[in-house]
This record gives structure tokens, C-alpha cells and sequence, in this order.
């Protein structure tokens, strides 16, 4: 499997914390919406997310537009959990790299 | 909150990029991520930017779609293009289906006895131990009991050593009569294996120590005479008529030795020094077979030092145990799975010269294809999705032709080529392996036809047509390439014809051979007394003549004889012995048979001189003995055999030649005449073991009254290896006849698909030269020049093939040598014959379509073109 990107990872992330639309995921992510949304795409293309769509007459009921709810499967947590590790132990040796020179 | 207009417009534009079926949803999450932009107070420039983003998700899933379109378009192509050649592609679909069926079915056999992993724990540190001797060339043979306690005390590399001896014995439990294997072993036997019985215990030092008749069945034994009863404490069975007490009952899965039935306590402290014992052994962990070899190398040395004259030129021979159970099939195999091998590729070759015929005539559709865009990589994934669903419906015919194909081999198979017969057959490990086999088969013979036709001048041949495209009667590049493979199917279709010839050589020149007597109208069996019952050389010397007098007497019988081993009965005793006046001369012993009065004429043996056994040879009676002229002339050369005295061992009696009889062959119809000696089993001890041999003219009617004599005179005695003497014959000559059957089934298999190929190749040099041919025509050549001047050229490409086919085959063949009986493996009048035979079939595959020629008429085919 290839290692997940940063993007990703972040969006991923935002999403295992309760950020669960893709107006409040880009915002908490900072990222373009031509980044995330794909991501979104390919993240449940690839099971590691999953998305339902929020009752419409209860949207409207509270004078809003019915959104999409993205929630992250157990595939989708391991994967994160993978990449957390790899990038956490990647963080000290770069860190390290930084003080030698 | 709605956003504002020019982010909807961006929207809905870019929505058209989304594959349909997939756009109102997209729609529907931009329309809201814009509208949720708006709600939260964000400007119109923002909410464009937002907008832009739309581009890249929307390009994202149209590419994902190409993606996985293009394969279904591939595949829907193909099934329309397979489809339009419906003869194509079964010819196509059988060959290959022939090729994966033959190479799964050996497969499976390959798998179960090479590669299966072994049910007992660390399997690979299990070895087998047996003497080796330089000078008689062997590997396998038993060991004496002192060099095993020599292991013992002395090897470095392993835990532990046990010995195993083992024997037969009637069991009268649970059924009818039989004889059954047993092993003798120490308890730690099981402790090298590893394995606890599945229900009770295995035996202990002291129960060994005080000879206590305790027994470890067999699953297969406890099921099928025990009734598979769990309680063990009162159970016991009848082995030659003495109880013994059933403590264990070992896994389904532990079959090792192999076709044993029970293991019973063996005391290895008191083993005679006479025995011959085999032994297995558990390494210490981390020690390897290489390492395992040097110590006992090493001991093997240590042994010789002490006493050079006895241990010259033995050894150790430290094998493992998987090398072991298959160490009989290991040839057979490797040789049967190189020859499907040699088939399959054969297939593929064949396929891939039927998919460029094909691909020839599909010229103009990929041209067309290439010039309004279609990539290169993407034609030649068009074509390789089409060979390898070729090859997948090929390999599901192939499985479903394997299941009946092993159940075919392992009935055909002699029992020792393949050991556990119940355990070979199609399983998931073997699907697996068919599957990645028509992967790759697809990828072989898909290639050449996708790189060929893909070619990058492709586009030019748009605006010549694909008549011109031909080149009629001289090789052009792709048919150069079509030819060539031609050739290398006819050389690889030549080296297994040779192979096979030499076998159906070999086996027919081994039938041929005389067994030395008339085996016609013989039935033969085997009978075993109990010693314990039989105590006394009287009790057995009168069983075998009430045998005789009974079985004599019944109708259709005309002879009756006893032998403690008949010809091909796998049965042999030999003797040392020595001739009167020869004592100084060293002879490596001779066949002794014990034999009943009329055994030669009953057998069929001619006399020579003197006389035959007769009723008169009994005990107290001047002890004679008969000898084989082979005897004669080996050792009493120069001397008047009838009269001359001879000596079995060193300290037995002399006995008077009274007569020499004809040779025979003993063990197998591959052997030397034999030297043999007979003795008249009622001037021995009285055999505990006897071989019956009944002659008449209708040896099935003889069966049952066979049967109901040995009943009535004992009816605790089984009748055992009930078989007419031609089956034993047969027999012996299992193996041969197997892999001579199955070779030449292949080769033939081989040699059709070669003239399938060569056929293939020929109709499309006509059809596509029709241009050409019209215009030789025209000017004035006959038919039968045309005629003459392709099957010429399609012989050139067979020829080159077949020289290249009997160099191959001149290289290859050694390896049958050990399976060939008067054979070389060069030996020309095969390969002369085969080889004609092979361009005989090329030869009229040519002809044929090269025949057509004179149905075309040149006005005709020159407008057509």
C-alpha cells in the first residue's frame, strides 16, 4: 500500500475527530476545495470513509441546505493509525536532520 | 442562502465532465458546499474559488470511469471478437484447455507427494538413514542393528534415533481374514514423529522391556475392523491367533511408514545381530540435511578405520523424510511434469499462430483503430484481454477435464509412483496454481500477436488496404515470424515423440521379453500359517499336503504346486552355496526355491536333464536339489551337473544334482536369466509362508474353490494376493507401461497440435496469396506447381524445426536412460521413425490447404484483388 500523503492524512484526521462535512473539513484543513473533495471521493472509493445524506425536509425544516455526513469506517482508523505511526516516527528524524547542520 | 450566480454557472459546466449517471449527486454536494459558502458570510470571489475546485473533483471521477470502463470495454470487445470466430476460438479453447488440463492433473500429483506440507511438526529436522554401498551401487538399504547403536552413542547432529523393523500378520478381528503391515518401533519412534495418538497412549519402555502384546492401530484399521469404538480399556485384536491389546489409535493423517495398519512394541536392546533394520531420526533444531550428512560421514569413516576389509566402500546415506515417501515417484514425476510442461508450451505456441491468423485478418480494424487515436498500449491491451480470456475459459475447461484426468492417473498409476493415492486431487492450491498458469499462458501466446499487430507503421497500411498488405507467397515479417513458430512447435512436438518412442521402444522389446515358463492359465496365491499354531514341521508339512491333494482334486484343475516364491510373485530368498570341487571360487549366491513335486511342469519350466521334483523327494530321502542352466553355465562350467554335489551355506548338507532345468526370470522381465537352485519343500523344515500356483484352463472358475479349501482346512487363514501369473507379470511391468502410456498420449497430443500449427499456417499463406497465386496462374503455372512450390515451403519451416527438435531431442533423452530396457536413448531407428512420421503429418497438413489452389481461378481472384 502507498503511503498515505500529508492532505490526506489531515483530512482524515479532521474527519476521525467529528468534522464531519466538507465546508467544516475544509476550513479545519485549510485545504482548497479542489484538494479535498477527491480526497473525500477516493477515501470512499477506497472504504475508508462512508457518507449518507442528511434528511432533506429536516434541513430545510431548520432553514439550511442538507449536507453530506462523512464518518470514517475501521479500515479507514487503521489506516490513519498506519499513518500516524509512520509519519510520527518520520517527525524526530527530520528534526535531528535540522540540528546537525 | 444561495450562492451567487457565476459559481452556479461554473457548477453546472463542469458538471458535464461527471459520467451522467454520477452527476446529479455531484451536483448536489457542489450546489451545497457553494450554498453553506454563502450561509457562513463568505463574498462572490470567494465562492468561485470554491467553485474552481469543482474542476478537479469532477476530472477525478471521469478518470476513475476510464479506468475501469476501458476494462469493460476491453473485455466486451473481446467477447464480440471471439465470437465472431467461433471455430477460432474452440480450437483455441480446447488446446489450451488440453494443455492447462494435462499440467493440472500432474500438478496435483506433484503437489500431494512433493510439495504438500507433512502433518507431523518440524517435518524438515525428520530424516531417514540407510547403508550405502559403492561398489553394488545402493542407496536405500537397510541397516545392521550394531551400526544404529553405533549412531546412538556417537552422532552429533541428532536428538534422537529410532529403528523400525516390521512384518505381517493375519488378523482375524473385526472380519474376514487378512494380512496386514506392521512396524515394529521404540516408543521413540512417535517422539522423532512427533505425534500423539488422536484416542489413548503409545507404548512404554517397561511394556516394551516385558514383551507385553500391546498394539497402536491405524485410524483406517480402527475404523474399519475396531467399529470406531473410543473406549479402549477392554479392547483387543487377534494377530496370528494370539490377543493383543489395542492402546492407541494414531491421527487419520500419520500414514507413516506408509501402508501400515498398526505399530507394536519392538526391543531394540535385544535386536539379533542378524537383522536388518530401517531407522528415522529427529535433528537437533538448526541442523541441516548437509550437516546431518557430514557427521554421519564422518562416522561412516570412523567405522572403516576400525575395520577396513568389513566397511570398504560403505556408507550413510542421511535422507529427508519428504524426499523419502516420494523417493519411488520423484523420477516419474519430475519427467511427467516436464512433459505437460513441454505440451502446454506446445499450446501456447499453437494459439498464438491461430490469434496472429486471426489477428491478420483483423489488420484493417486495428489500422483504423490506430488512426483515429487508439493508442498503441491500448491495442495491445485490447488483444492480451483477449488471449488471456482465452486462456481462463481454457484453464476452467482444463480444471473441469483435470478432476476425471488425476482419478484416471492415480487408478492407471502403480502403487509405488504414487504414495497416498486418497490424497491426490484437484484442491484450492492447485485451482491457484491453474489460474496463474493461464495468466501467464494468456500473456505468452497473447504477446507476439499484440506487439506484431500493434506495430507503429500500422497506420500507414490504412491507405493500402490489407490486400496489399500481404505478401503472397515469399515470407513477409509477420509471417517469417509465423513460420518460426512453426518450427519451434515441430522441434518441441519432435522431443516428445522421440521420448515417447523410445519408451513404446523400450516396453515392447521389454514384453517381448520370456519370463522362462509358460505364465498362461496360472492362478497364484499366497498363504500363511501362524507359526504359533503351525508349530512343528510336521503340522506345516501336512497343512501344504492336504493343501495340494484337495486343490488337485477339483475339476478344471490340471496342475497343483507349492513355492515358498514364485516367478514375479516379488518374493525372493537367496542363499550362499557352493560346488563340489569349486569351494575356492567366490560366488555372490544364487535364488533358492522350495518347491513341491510337479512344480516345473506345472510351471511350464522345461527340463533340460535329468528329472523333476517328485513325490518321492520327501524327508529321509536322498536330499537333492535342481539347478537353472544359468546356474550351469555360471558356475559348473566344464562340469556333468546331474550327479554333482552342491552345498547351501557353509554347514548344511550336500546335496545331489538330480536335474537342470530352463532359466527364469524372477523379479522382473528386465532382469538377467537367473541362477537358481531348488530344493523339495518337503525335504526343508516346512515354510510357514507358501505361494500356491494352480494351472487350468479357466483360472476365475478356480477363485472360489481356491477359497473354500483354505477355508475348510483352517478357516482362520486369509488367501491372500489372489492374482493370475500374467497380472504379476503385468505387475512388475507397471511402471514401465505408465510412463510409456503417458508419455505417448502426449507426444501424440503434441504431434496433432504440431499439425494443427503447421495447417494454421498454410491455409493462411493461401488464402492471403491468392492475389499472387492468381497471377502465376495466369501466366501459365499449373495448379500442381503452385501446389508443389507452397508445400515446399511449408516443409523448409517443418524440417528446420525437426533438425533443431532431434538435437534438442538428442540432449533430452538422456535423461530417460534409467527408465529405457535395451534402448539407447539415441537410438536412431525411433528417431528416424518418428521424425518421418512427424513430417509425414506436417507434410499432408501442408497439402491440404495448399490443394486449394487449384480451386482458384486466376481471372477471378486478380478482379477480387
Amino acid at each position: 500500500m502507498r503511503a498515505m500523503s500529508i492532505t490526506t492524512l489531515s483530512v482524515l484526521h479532521a474527519i476521525r475527530d467529528g468534522v464531519a462535512y466538507g465546508f467544516d473539513i475544509l476550513d479545519a484543513t485549510g485545504l482548497e476545495s479542489g484538494t479535498v473533495y477527491p480526497i473525500l471521493s477516493r477515501l470512499e472509493t477506497s472504504g475508508l470513509l462512508r457518507s449518507t445524506w442528511e434528511n432533506e425536509t429536516r434541513a430545510h425544516a431548520e432553514g439550511r441546505p442538507a449536507r453530506r455526513y462523512y464518518t470514517i469506517t475501521p479500515a479507514g482508523k487503521a489506516a490513519l493509525e498506519q499513518a500516524t505511526k509512520h509519519y510520527a516516527a518520520l517527525v524526530p528524524s527530520l528534526a535531528r536532520g535540522k540540528r546537525t547542520r | 442562502m444561495t450562492a451567487v450566480a457565476p459559481a452556479r454557472w461554473l457548477v453546472a459546466a463542469i458538471a458535464w465532465v461527471v459520467p451522467s449517471d454520477q452527476r446529479r449527486e455531484w451536483r448536489r454536494e457542489w450546489d451545497t458546499e457553494l450554498n453553506w459558502c454563502a450561509a457562513s458570510g463568505r463574498g462572490a470571489w470567494h465562492q468561485l474559488r470554491r467553485a474552481r475546485g469543482a474542476w478537479r473533483h469532477a476530472i477525478w471521477i471521469r478518470a476513475q470511469r476510464w479506468r475501469t470502463d476501458m476494462l469493460l470495454q476491453d473485455i466486451r470487445q473481446s467477447v464480440r471478437a471471439l465470437r465472431a470466430r467461433p471455430a477460432l476460438t474452440a480450437v483455441a479453447v480446447l488446446t489450451l484447455a488440453l494443455g492447462i488440463g494435462a499440467n493440472t492433473a500432474i500438478f496435483s500429483a506433484v503437489h500431494a507427494v512433493l510439495l504438500r506440507g507433512l502433518p507431523y511438526p518440524q517435518a524438515a529436522q525428520i530424516v531417514s538413514i540407510y547403508a550405502t554401498h559403492r561398489k553394488y551401487n545402493f542407496d536405500h538399504g537397510v541397516e545392521r542393528p550394531e551400526d544404529i547403536q553405533y549412531w546412538m552413542d556417537h552422532a552429533q547432529t541428532t536428538a534422537l534415533i529410532a529403528p523400525i523393523d516390521g512384518g505381517s500378520a493375519t488378523i482375524t478381528t473385526g472380519g474376514e481374514p487378512d494380512r496386514l503391515r506392521y512396524s515394529s518401533v521404540t516408543p521413540e519412534f512417535f517422539q522423532v514423529m512427533q505425534v500423539a495418538p488422536a484416542i489413548g497412549r503409545v507404548f512404554t519402555r517397561d511394556e516394551v522391556i516385558a514383551r507385553e502384546q500391546v498394539v497402536v492401530v491405524s485410524d483406517a484399521l480402527w475404523r474399519s475392523r475396531l467399529g470406531g469404538q473410543t473406549n479402549l480399556s477392554e479392547l483387543t485384536i487377534d494377530l496370528n491367533g494370539q490377543p493383543w491389546r489395542v492402546i492407541g489409535v494414531m491421527p487419520a493423517e500419520f500414514k507413516f511408514p506408509s501402508q501400515i495398519a498398526m505399530w507394536r512394541p519392538f526391543d531394540f536392546a535385544s535386536a539379533q545381530k542378524a537383522w536388518y533394520l530401517g531407522s528415522v531420526a529427529r535433528l537437533k533444531p538448526g541442523v541441516t540435511l548437509k550437516t546431518a550428512q557430514q557427521d554421519f560421514d564422518r562416522m561412516a569413516a570412523e567405522l572403516e578405520r576400525q575395520s577396513p576389509k568389513a566397511r570398504a566402500d560403505r556408507g550413510f546415506n542421511v535422507v529427508g523424510l519428504r524426499e523419502d515417501l516420494a523417493y519411488r515417484s520423484l523420477d516419474g514425476l519430475k519427467l511427467l511434469q516436464g512433459v505437460v510442461a513441454l505440451v502446454l508450451l506446445i499450446a501456447c505456441v499453437n494459439v498464438a499462430n491461430l490469434m496472429l491468423a486471426q489477428a491478420s485478418g483483423r489488420l484493417h480494424e486495428f489500422s483504423v483503430r490506430a488512426a483515429i487515436g487508439a493508442s498503441r498500449t491500448r491495442l495491445v491491451r485490447q488483444l492480451l484481454t483477449e488471449s488471456i480470456m482465452l486462456s481462463l475459459i481454457g484453464a476452467a475447461l482444463g480444471a473441469a477435464i483435470a478432476v476425471p484426468g488425476v482419478r484416471a492417473l492415480v487408478a492407471a498409476a502403480p502403487p509405488f509412483l504414487l504414495p497416498y493415492p486418497d490424497e491426490i486431487g484437484v484442491n484450492w492450491t492447485v485451482l491457484g496454481f491453474t489460474a496463474a498458469l493461464a495468466a501467464a499462458t494468456g500473456v505468452l501466446f497473447g504477446l507476439a500477436p499484440a506487439v506484431m499487430l500493434s506495430a507503429p507503421n500500422l497506420a500507414r497500411t490504412v491507405g493500402q488496404g490489407v490486400r496489399t498488405a500481404s505478401a503472397g507467397l515469399s515470407l513477409s515479417r509477420r509471417q517469417f515470424f509465423r513460420g518460426g513458430l512453426v518450427a519451434v512447435e515441430t522441434a518441441l512436438a519432435l522431443v516428445l515423440l522421440v521420448g515417447g518412442g523410445l519408451l513404446v521402444r523400450s516396453f515392447a522389446l521389454l514384453s517381448a521379453q520370456a519370463p522362462g515358463f509358460q505364465p498362461e492359465n496360472l492362478l497364484t496365491a499366497q498363504i500363511s500359517l501362524p507359526a504359533a499354531r503351525y508349530a512343528t514341521s510336521e503340522a506345516r508339512h501336512q497343512f501344504w499336503s492336504d493343501l495340494s491333494a484337495r486343490l488337485a482334486s477339483v475339476p478344471g484343475v490340471s496342475a497343483v504346486t507349492l513355492s515358498n516364491a514364485l516367478p514375479f510373485s516379488n518374493w525372493e530368498w537367496q542363499s550362499d552355496f557352493k560346488v563340489d570341487g569349486r569351494e575356492d571360487i567366490p560366488n555372490n549366491g544364487a535364488g533358492i526355491r522350495e518347491v513341491s513335486p510337479g512344480y516345473f511342469d506345472a510351471l511350464g519350466i522345461s527340463i533340460l536333464t535329468g528329472r523333476g521334483v517328485t513325490a518321492e523327494d520327501r524327508a529321509g530321502a536322498p536330499a537333492v536339489a535342481f539347478v537353472s542352466d544359468a546356474f550351469v553355465k555360471r558356475h559348473m562350467a566344464g562340469l556333468d551337473p546331474v550327479g554333482h554335489r552342491i552345498k547351501l551355506g557353509r554347514t548344511d548338507p550336500w546335496l545331489t544334482i538330480a536335474g537342470v532345468v530352463a532359466s527364469t526370470r524372477h523379479m522382473n522381465l528386465a532382469e538377467e536369466l537367473r541362477p537358481e537352485i531348488y530344493v523339495p519343500a518337503a525335504q526343508s523344515d516346512g515354510q510357514t509362508t507358501m505361494m500356491v500356483a494352480l494351472r487350468g484352463s479357466n483360472t476365475a472358475a478356480l477363485t472360489q474353490p481356491l477359497r473354500a479349501i483354505v477355508k475348510a482346512l483352517d478357516p482362520q487363514l486369509p488367501v491372500q494376493s489372489l492374482k493370475t501369473m500374467t497380472e504379476l507379470i503385468d505387475a512388475s511391468a507397471a511402471q514401465p507401461r505408465f510412463l510409456m502410456t503417458l508419455l505417448a498420449l502426449f507426444a501424440t497430443l503434441a504431434a496433432v497440435l504440431a499439425a494443427i500449427g503447421v495447417y494454421g499456417v498454410m491455409s493462411f499463406l493461401v488464402s492471403q496469396g491468392r492475389r499472387e497465386i492468381g497471377i502465376r496462374m495466369a501466366l501459365g503455372a499449373r495448379p500442381g506447381q503452385v501446389q508443389r512450390r507452397l508445400v515446399g515451403q511449408g516443409l523448409r519451416v517443418v524440417l528446420l524445426g525437426a533438425a533443431v527438435g532431434v538435437a534438442a531431442a538428442l540432449l533430452l533423452t538422456k535423461l530417460l536412460k534409467s527408465q529405457l530396457f535395451e534402448t539407447q536413448p539415441n537410438d536412431p531407428l525411433t528417431i528416424v521413425t518418428v521424425t518421418t512420421l512427424l513430417v509425414a503429418a506436417a507434410g499432408l497438413a501442408c497439402w491440404i490447404p495448399a490443394r486449394r489452389t487449384s480451386r482458384i481461378n486466376p481471372t477471378e481472384s486478380l478482379r477480387q484483388n
